[in-house]
């Protein structure tokens, strides 16, 4: 009967999840580059910033920015703001604060060094109400594999849009984490081994900063009040560094058209994945940039108004799952061995940090791979941030 | 061989004789009487005279006593070792002959191959003459005579009608698709689903060839005077592995007016290799020539490039609104309910409507009248039974039908916590009653209900979905050529979903319902030799209740949406006559009639002139009462083929076809989800309405019993639902504002190679076909894909089915499966372009590109119990390997952003073989049905 348990128990399961999943790559034809212009203006007095760039071809993918290229914010009042370009094809111009007000339509006016023109619709600024709260959970996200789980946790954002007039929301990320080396360094070489004395401390200490560019939209048309609570933003995982000493994401929450809203939430489910069961038909994304000459061309990007709040959320560590730790095991040297092994390195290597674990001041040292002792070996500064508490 | 088959041969007469001729008693006490004294006793005693030559006899004696002594018996036992034998006439005489036994009457019936088999193989041809006069005395009277009518009544040049049933004589079940083929004119009459056939002939004397699959063919004589009907009886015959004649088959592919057809039974379908243990008569179909499904597992199928809501399908007279079960890896249909079904593709007879694609019926057993009796299996996933048996012996009878899945339970027995609480499972009931009232009278009664749960856990989505249908139908005999069917039907679909998976703020639940209520009667009228006249109206009540979108759960802020009711009514009038012209020519012209009306009370609102259909551009607001008509629609659907004879096994048939459509679904998903929801065309939504125009060309191999036909078909269906991008149908948007209205072109060929019979069985099928969509309105709003037409999700070009079945003995059979078609058109990312160092995805133009194409290979093993004839139960085991090679058939392909980069995966659903085992028994023995 056991048996045949088993049996009838890996039918069923071979039912439901064997459905595999597997990198694929289909063969397409290289569509003709086009025109991509994108760009938002905020109510935040500082640089506005649109990008101007080219498509490329799916099966060959880089980025192609449009350079010399005459961009002009305008709005209703009759201003215009030249922009100029700071980095190929990225403009900007600093607007002052009193020509950034809600109800006011700004657009954007592109001419190539071709001479075609383009020009976005206009967006109004809608006023954006402030985060009422970010919060975290702890999350297990099952794979394939049901012996393995991955744990992290999954921010959620808290905000009441009632009564404010806004009703659609894009959110951006950046996230900033402080890490820290293994070992603290204790000695070092440089042809002889020398009692580092603190003075290598600062390289213990990390931050690491990133763009989450995963897109987070809201719309609060389906709920009753304009009341978001958890809504959900990206997930963290316990596979990587962050959230070993200490986590902080700053969310910044544009309240944008309603235009704008179809195309972001659009984007954001195309890039969630289409595939799976009751997959549904990826929907031509078209923004709302025109080119003034040739109105049938296909022009990507939009260029959107909206207003900006922000908070900033801080998260120790107290988690009750392992967190991903870089392999560090000590190189396992007799005294001798060691010294015949740090002979080998080359004078542009040096400092070789060692740590000494007892406590006599004449070894035995140890050796470690050198990023288990420099933390900016893993990608991060040793630079505090300001806002870090 | 002489000597056994001469034994045979007398054995079989002098028992014909025995049994058949009365017999003669005799009474006294006779101790070794000679002959000649004994015969003139019993000339005496009987009445009888005896024939003879006195030198024949004279040292024969009689030894026997008692009262009733059988004089048969008597004469047997003196001539036992003489030359001599006796024969009874009918005119009260007794002949006896010395030397080679006398032909006069003829042994029960016996297959022809029998013994044609054993004159030829047993002397290389040569017979004797006694053999070749009782082969030919036997062929020209096998065949019984019957009279129908008083030839005192016979009024000469009246045509006359035969009313006819053919019936099991086992289970006394009806044979449904049963053929009387009459010889003299070359016209087959096939029998309805009662096993009713209707014959109009001129007065005179024809032979009639009665014709089933599995049956024992028979031949009667039909002498007609005057109406009348006839009962034939058939004999189950084990089917012998080299010869099985099909003639009901052969009538449809090459004399019937029918095109776009197909009709499979449950032979065919014991045979087809299954996927994950179990004949599911949708993957059946899905094997047939013209049909398409989006991917594996998925429910419903497109026929001839249509969308999966223009098929209807039928159990018995009930509708089924969602045939899936557990997503669509079963068929709503239980394998033992189901006896045949038919797919009407093109061609559809004027008695359906209210669909623009296929009407696909399926019929299930009328329930065994002579004997209580029980058939089930059990696969690694489900498990069903029937039971069926008289309720009055040979008249009335039932069929209950259940079956479930296990899986909920396995799942609950499981370690891991997320499968642990997720769920799938499903289970159907069917009941089936049929009265005999009385040769005239026929009421059925029939119910189905069928559940479903499932829950996708890892993305909070919970499904609940049920049919449930109920029928019954009456069918009565005014005259002999003039019958009707009314039929009472209601049927319904409804779910219920819990959706979470977005997040907890905006989770919903939504319950839907369709209920659909039908009135239909039938007339079949056969007022000649030369006409099939059916005509009958049917009524359609839909009350759709599209339910309320409600918060779930206590997180949910998700605003109260009331998705409203409606109501609709589509009625229907027929009238189609089929008209044998010549030999040659035979037409089969219908029309039909639809009206539709959707009544009030309704809200409708009024769009600006040259505005898109937005909530924006709202510009009047209609109220409509209950007493109001919202929409209606009306139009003829008319319905032509004609059949050319081309030769005496080949015919050239065309044929056009109208059909409308008043209901569509709902769906913003490739294949179709439980909780699309059918909704009626309204003042905004004109109803589709398609033309089909087809010619084939079929031919019958005789020799081999190949059938081949091919059909060339297109179609242009008017006003097509297409969905708006990202349209969503559970927003307080009006669903107008969702969707588009276009047109659909399809046009293919279809080749069919069959073999029905001998050891190696089963098809061979190739199509090519094209469907695309045009959606190009005036407007740039009103326009998908920039107003050019593009593929539609189901178009795919090549096709090719193989479906083989090899026999080895009665107990093991092997069956394969081929299947390979053009992956089905997707819209693939052609350009990558970046915003704020992200990577985007610029899509092609709409179903630009493929996926890979698709090719699998099944194969299984049946092996049957036993072949012993008197046994309780017989069971057979089927082991079944889907997807033999293992390959990875993409279901889709898909794109998913990780950090900055685009990453492309396909996903398959079976990427592996997978085996199953299924035990399937029955009461009876391997022949029972």
């Amino acid at each position: 009967m056991q048996v045949i348990k088993y049996f009838i128990t890996g039918m069923v399961l071979l039912l439901l999840f064997s459905g595999c999943i597997d990198p694929f790559t289909p063969e397409v034809e290289d569509a003709p580059g086009m025109m991509v212009i994108s760009g938002r203006i905020t109510d935040q007095e500082g640089y506005q910033m649109v990008e101007v760039s080219t498509s490329s071809s799916y099966s060959n993918s880089y980025y192609n920015p449009l350079r010399k290229c005459i961009v002009t914010i305008a709005d209703d009042k009759d201003h215009r703001f030249e922009l100029t370009e700071y980095e190929p094809g990225r403009y900007r111009c600093w607007i002052g604060k009193e020509y950034l007000n809600q109800g006011t339509y700004y657009w954007v006016e592109v001419t190539t060094p071709d001479g075609k023109q383009y020009k976005s619709d206009s967006e109004t600024l809608l006023p954006c109400p402030s985060i009422e709260s970010i919060h975290y959970e702890t999350k297990k996200i099952d794979t394939e594999n049901p012996d393995i789980a991955i744990y992290g946790i999954q921010f959620y954002v808290n905000t009441d849009a009632t009564g404010s007039g806004a009703k659609d929301f894009l959110w951006n990320m950046t996230e900033t984490w402080e890490y820290h080396s293994t070992y603290m360094v204790s000695d070092y070489y440089d042809g002889e081994i020398h009692f580092a004395d603190e003075v290598f401390d600062s390289i213990y200490y990390c931050w690491s900063s990133g763009t989450i560019y995963d897109i987070y939209t809201f719309t609060t048309e389906n709920l009753a009040s304009g009341k978001i609570t958890r809504c959900p933003l990206n997930f963290v995982s316990s596979k990587s560094s962050r959230l070993s000493v200490k986590y902080s994401m700053l969310v910044s929450q544009y309240s944008i058209s309603d235009n704008a809203y179809h195309y972001w939430n659009t984007l954001q489910h195309q890039s969630q994945g289409t595939g799976g069961f009751y997959e549904t038909q990826p929907a031509s994304i078209t923004g709302n940039i025109h080119c003034l000459s040739d109105p049938g061309e296909i022009v990507l990007g939009y260029f959107m108004a909206s207003s900006v709040t922000q908070k900033r959320i801080f998260v120790p560590r107290h988690y009750d799952f392992t967190i991903y730790a870089p392999q560090c095991d000590l190189y396992d040297f007799t005294p001798s061995e060691l010294q015949e092994f740090l002979k080998a390195f080359k004078k542009k290597d040096y400092p070789i940090f060692l740590v000494n674990l007892s406590f006599s001041s004449d070894g035995p040292w140890d050796f470690a791979e050198q990023y288990c002792f420099d933390c900016r070996k893993l990608g991060g500064t040793v630079t505090k941030p300001d806002f870090w508490e | 061989m002489k000597k056994p088959f001469t034994i045979w041969l007398f054995l079989m007469l002098v028992l014909r004789i025995q049994s058949q001729e009365p017999d003669v008693l005799i009474h006294g006490h006779y101790e070794a009487v000679p002959l000649e004294a004994f015969v003139q006793e019993a000339e005496r005693q009987t009445g009888l005279h005896f024939f003879y030559r006195e030198e024949w006899i004279r040292n024969i004696t009689i030894t026997a006593e008692g009262d009733s002594l059988s004089l048969r018996n008597m004469l047997n036992s003196a001539f036992q070792h003489t030359d001599l034998h006796f024969y009874f006439d009918t005119l009260n005489t007794v002949i006896l002959i010395k030397g080679k036994p006398l032909i006069t009457a003829l042994a029960e019936p016996v297959p022809m191959t029998g013994i044609s088999d054993l004159a030829a193989n047993g002397r290389n041809g040569h017979i004797t003459e006694t053999e070749k006069s009782y082969l030919e005395g036997r062929k020209k009277i096998r065949a019984e005579t019957l009279t129908i009518g008083d030839p005192n009544n016979a009024k000469p040049g009246k045509m006359i009608a035969v009313r006819g049933r053919m019936t099991d004589k086992e289970t006394g079940e009806p044979l449904i698709g049963a053929t009387a083929y009459v010889r003299e004119t070359g016209v087959g009459y096939a029998t309805d689903f009662d096993g009713l056939f209707l014959i109009t002939l001129p007065p005179g004397t024809y032979e009639v060839i009665f014709n089933c699959l599995g049956m024992e063919e028979v031949n009667y004589y039909l002498k007609l005077y005057a109406d009348g009907s006839l009962n034939i009886e058939m004999n189950r015959r084990l089917i012998p592995l080299d010869e099985v004649r099909i003639t009901a088959e052969k009538f449809h592919n090459v004399r019937g007016t029918q095109m776009g057809y197909e009709h499979i039974t449950l032979k065919t379908m014991k045979e087809i290799p299954v996927v994950l243990g179990e004949r599911d008569v949708l993957k059946v179909a899905q094997m047939l020539p013209g049909v398409q499904t989006m991917g594996e597992g998925t429910s419903g199928f497109n026929v001839r490039g249509s969308g999966a809501d223009q098929n209807m399908f039928f159990i018995n007279k009930t509708p089924v609104y969602n045939t899936a079960h557990l997503l669509g890896f079963f068929s709503a249909f239980n394998p033992d309910l189901v006896k045949d079904f038919t797919l009407y593709k093109s061609n559809i007879p004027a008695k359906y409507g209210g669909r623009l694609s296929s009407i696909f019926i399926l019929n299930s057993p009328r329930g065994n009248k002579k004997k209580l009796t029980a058939r089930g299996g059990i696969s690694p996933i489900t498990g069903h039974i029937m039971v069926e048996g008289p309720l009055k012996k040979e008249k009335h009878s039932f069929i209950l039908a259940a079956r479930s899945t296990y899986s909920d339970w396995l799942l609950t027995q499981l370690d891991n916590p997320e499968l642990r609480n997720s769920h799938a499972a499903f289970y159907d009931l069917a009941g089936h009653l049929n009265f005999e009232l009385n040769e005239k009278n026929y009421i059925r009664i029939f119910g189905y209900y069928s559940h479903d749960k499932f829950s996708f856990s890892t993305k909070n989505q919970h499904y609940l979905y049920d049919n449930k249908g109920a029928s019954a139908d009456w069918k009565h005999q005014w005259r002999p050529n003039l019958t009707s069917e009314i039929a009472l039907i209601a049927s319904g679909y409804d779910f219920h979903i819990v959706d979470s998976s977005e997040s907890s703020i905006q989770a919903y639940q939504h319950d839907y319902s369709i209920g659909h209520y039908e009135f239909r009667t039938d007339f079949v009228w056969i007022p000649g030799q030369h006409h099939l006249v059916t005509f009958g109206l049917n009524s359609v009540l839909y009350q759709l209740d599209r339910g309320t979108v409600e918060p779930a759960g206590s997180l949910s802020e998700r605003s109260v949406v009331s998705l409203g009711t409606e109501n609709g009514i589509e009625s229907a009038l027929y009238l189609s006559d089929e008209i044998e012209l010549s030999s040659v020519f035979t037409l089969a012209l219908g029309l039909r009639y639809s009206f539709y009306t959707m009544p009030g009370p309704s809200v409708v609102y009024e769009y600006y002139d040259g505005s898109p259909r937005e909530k924006l551009y709202i510009s009047d607001t209609i109220q409509y009462t209950g007493k109001d008509v919202i929409a209606s629609y009306s139009g003829p659907e008319l319905r032509g083929s004609l059949n050319i004879h081309t030769g005496e096994n080949s015919s050239v048939k065309l044929s056009y076809n109208k059909t409308r459509q008043y209901l569509f679904m709902l769906s913003n998903t490739l294949a179709v989800s439980p909780t699309d929801q059918w909704k009626l065309c309204d003042y905004h939504i004109s109803p589709p309405h398609t033309d089909q125009f087809s010619v084939g060309f079929y031919k019958d191999f005789e020799k081999t019993d190949i059938s081949f036909s091919t059909e060339v078909y297109y179609k242009k269906t008017k006003d097509i639902i297409e969905y708006k991008d990202g349209a969503s149908f559970i927003s307080e948007d009006p669903i107008e504002t969702q969707l588009l209205q276009g047109e659909q072109e399809a046009y293919g060929v279809e080749f069919m190679l069959r073999k029905n019979t001998g050891r190696l069985s089963g098809w061979l099928s190739y199509s090519y076909s094209s469907s695309s969509i045009l959606v190009d309105g005036p407007n740039s709003w009103d326009r998908i894909n920039n107003g050019l037409a593009y593929p539609s999700n189901y178009d795919k070009p090549h096709a090719v089915n193989t479906v083989l079945n090899y026999r080895f003995s009665r107990q093991l059979s092997i069956g394969s499966n081929i299947v390979y078609n053009t992956g089905r058109p997707v819209t693939y990312p052609v350009g990558i372009y970046y915003v704020n160092g992200r990577e985007q995805l610029y899509y092609s133009l709409r179903n630009e590109y493929r996926i890979p194409d698709y090719f699998r290979m099944d194969l299984s093993i049946n092996v049957e119990g036993n072949l012993k004839a008197r046994k309780l139960a017989h069971s057979s085991w089927m082991l079944n390997i889907y997807n033999l090679t293992g390959r990875k058939n993409a279901y889709s392909v898909f794109f998913e952003n990780e950090g900055s980069q685009v990453k492309s995966y396909k996903m398959s659903i079976f990427g592996i073989p997978v085996f199953t085992i299924t035990w399937n028994f029955k009461f009876g023995n391997y022949a029972s049905d």
